[in-house]
This record gives structure tokens, sequence and C-alpha cells, in this order.
């Protein structure tokens, strides 16, 4: 039997009343996604980590303002992808982290700190500049870019968890594929 | 895509056909930018596990300033500087900049001592003249027009 769950909490005062215990039923079902998504934001294996954390606790102490007209897991990408940017507001260095980023494909371990084939997969041209092309996109093209491309997610759940509209996210979506097709296409 | 037949009959562009290629590799390009994403953001199960228990463990006790903000904190203002640091440095590179070019010295301002003592000097020689250094060359003049005149008074007139 499933703990309650936020989304399926009915009335204010279940909510409240959630357990630390049925959280973690929560954070094991997203933790992943969460972490792949400000990994994907952030560059930044440790910060990922640390971001990660922070938004399931940020999600379970604003539980009480979810009002459930989005789903679960909207709810937290939405938490995770204001702390990304945030965090990448944040940062002073910004400008020589994504320079560094420009150049060096490196800066994303693997699972064991290893090169892998998959590591050695992302040296291939293509993706360097698609990775290149990424970090000249605004913050919003970017994001969508990241939530469609990365996380296969329609644009209709990009619509809400940005809480756009449709017709805006898909101008995004078409123009950052543009940017990032065309810078491929300029440097073969 | 307008000019392409797929029997590439009438109407056939290569034009189209490269640009069908280009498609084709951009997807597949995108392809591997997702694979690549999803295999780097891959933890064995003790990283997932370890993250859950610090996330139960915060959740038990419930402060503005958990050990995760404050870790996070002080690791963001160990990397960050006060604004003010930055801004008195930057504030003194530049000075030192300015102090030290060669195209534009600071014209150095002499403080010698003796400077004012001079001018003191010239000031009492000024006050005991009867008359000012600016008019000197009329004072030799009404002088000479002077001993000119007394040696005039002394010649008697001719008859």
């Amino acid at each position: 039997m499933e703990p309650l769950s936020i989304a399926a909490a009915a009335t204010e005062a279940e909510v409240r009343r959630i357990d630390p215990a049925d959280f973690d039923w929560i954070v094991t079902r997203h933790q992943k996604q969460i972490y792949r998504i400000l990994l994907c934001l952030v560059r930044d294996a440790d910060a990922a980590d640390t971001l990660t954390q922070e938004c399931f606790l940020r999600a379970f102490q604003k539980h009480a303002s979810f009002r459930g007209d989005a789903s679960l897991a909207t709810w937290l990408v939405r938490i995770a992808i204001n702390m990304g940017r945030d965090h990448n507001k944040n940062r002073r260095w910004a400008f020589w982290r994504r320079l560094a980023r420009a150049n060096n494909l490196e800066r994303i371990p693997t699972s064991d700190g290893r090169r892998s084939p998959e590591q050695s997969l992302m040296d291939s041209e293509s993706l360097r500049l698609i990775f290149s092309a990424i970090e000249q996109l605004s913050e919003q093209q970017k994001t969508v870019f990241l939530l469609h491309i990365v996380e296969e997610m329609p644009l209709e759940e990009i619509a809400a968890t940005l809480r756009l509209k449709l017709g805006t996210v898909k101008s995004h979506l078409f123009r950052a594929r543009a940017a990032v097709r065309n810078r491929c296409a300029t440097h073969r | 895509m307008s000019g392409y037949n797929e029997q590439r009959g009438d109407g056939w562009k290569p034009e189209a056909d490269a640009s069908m290629q280009q498609q084709d590799a951009f997807a597949v390009a995108l392809g591997q930018f997702r694979e690549s994403m999803h295999e780097s953001a891959k933890r064995p199960d003790a990283f997932w596990a370890r993250q859950r228990v610090a996330i139960r463990e915060h959740l038990r006790t419930p402060d503005m300033a958990h050990p995760i903000n404050a870790a996070h904190r002080a690791n963001a203002a160990h990397q960050r500087p006060p604004a003010l640091i930055w801004a008195a440095s930057g504030l003194m590179l530049l000075l030192c900049v300015l102090l030290f070019s060669e195209k534009n010295p600071i014209p150095a301002v002499s403080f010698a001592a003796g400077a004012d003592h001079d001018l003191l000097i010239e000031v009492e020689r000024a006050l005991r003249r009867q008359c000012p250094d600016a008019l000197a060359p009329a004072g030799m003049l009404s002088q000479e027009l002077a001993a000119d005149v007394m040696q005039t008074e002394k010649i008697p007139p001719r008859k």
C-alpha cells in the first residue's frame, strides 16, 4: 500500500499530517530525475547533489502550499529548476565557468569517476558543439530544450512546469533547436 | 519537404537530400546528447541511499539553519568573498595602476622645505624696497632723470 502522498491528500489537514517516512517514498521515486535535471542545469555534480537535497527539503517545508493543480513530479521539477537558476545566478564566476565548460566537456563525471565509453562518446565533435550551443541559449530556452530533449517531457507538461503558455514553450523550443542546429552546422 | 520527390522524379532537388541528411544527423546528435546526460547522471545505489538518509535526517531537525543550508552557505561564502572586499581590492588596484603608470605619471608635488623660506625672504625684500620689482626699471629711470636734473641745475645758463 502506498503511503499517503502529497498529490493524494484531499484536505489541508491531511497534507499537514504527512510524515517524513511517507516523504521518503517520494524522494525515492523522484530523486534521480531531480538530480539529473539539476546536473544538466548547473553542470556540477557536487552542487547538483546539494541542490537535490535542498529541493526535497524545500518541497517538504512548503508542501502545505501545494495546491494540487499540477502533478507532484511537475511541482518538484519546478522547484528544482528555480533552485538551479538561482544557483547559476548567484555564482560570481558564472561567466568563467561557462567559458570553461565550453572548452572542457570533462566536468561532468561518470558514475565511477573514470572515463567510460559513454564519456568517450561525449568527446565527439557534435556533442561538444551541442554543449557549447546550449550555453549560449537564454535561461528559458535552455530549460525548455533540456526538459524536452533530455527528460523527453511533453510540451504540455513543460508548459505546466514553467507556468508558460504552450505557444511560448513551442517558440522557445523552436528557437533553441534552431540555434543548436545552426551552431552544429556552422562548425562542421 | 518542398522540391523533394521520393521517387526522385520531376522536381527532385539534391539540396533537399542534403538537408534531410543534416536533419537526420542532428537528430542523431540530440539522441547522443540525451544518452550522455542520462549516463552522466547515473550513480550507484549507495549514492541514492546516502542522499535519502541525509534528507531524512534534516527533516527530523527542521531548522532554518539546517546543516545542508549552513554548509552550502559556508561553502558559498568561502567561494564568494564579500562584495566590499572585492570593491576595495579593485579600487586599490586602480590606484596602483594610476600611480605607477609611466605614460601618465602623476606629477610629484615638491614639498621642499626651503621653498617657503625663500618666498618669505623675497616678500621681505619687496617690502623693504621703496618700489616693487615690477616698477624697478621705472625706478632706475627716475633715478637717472633725477641725477640729470641735478647736474643741469649746477651748470649756469648760457647768456
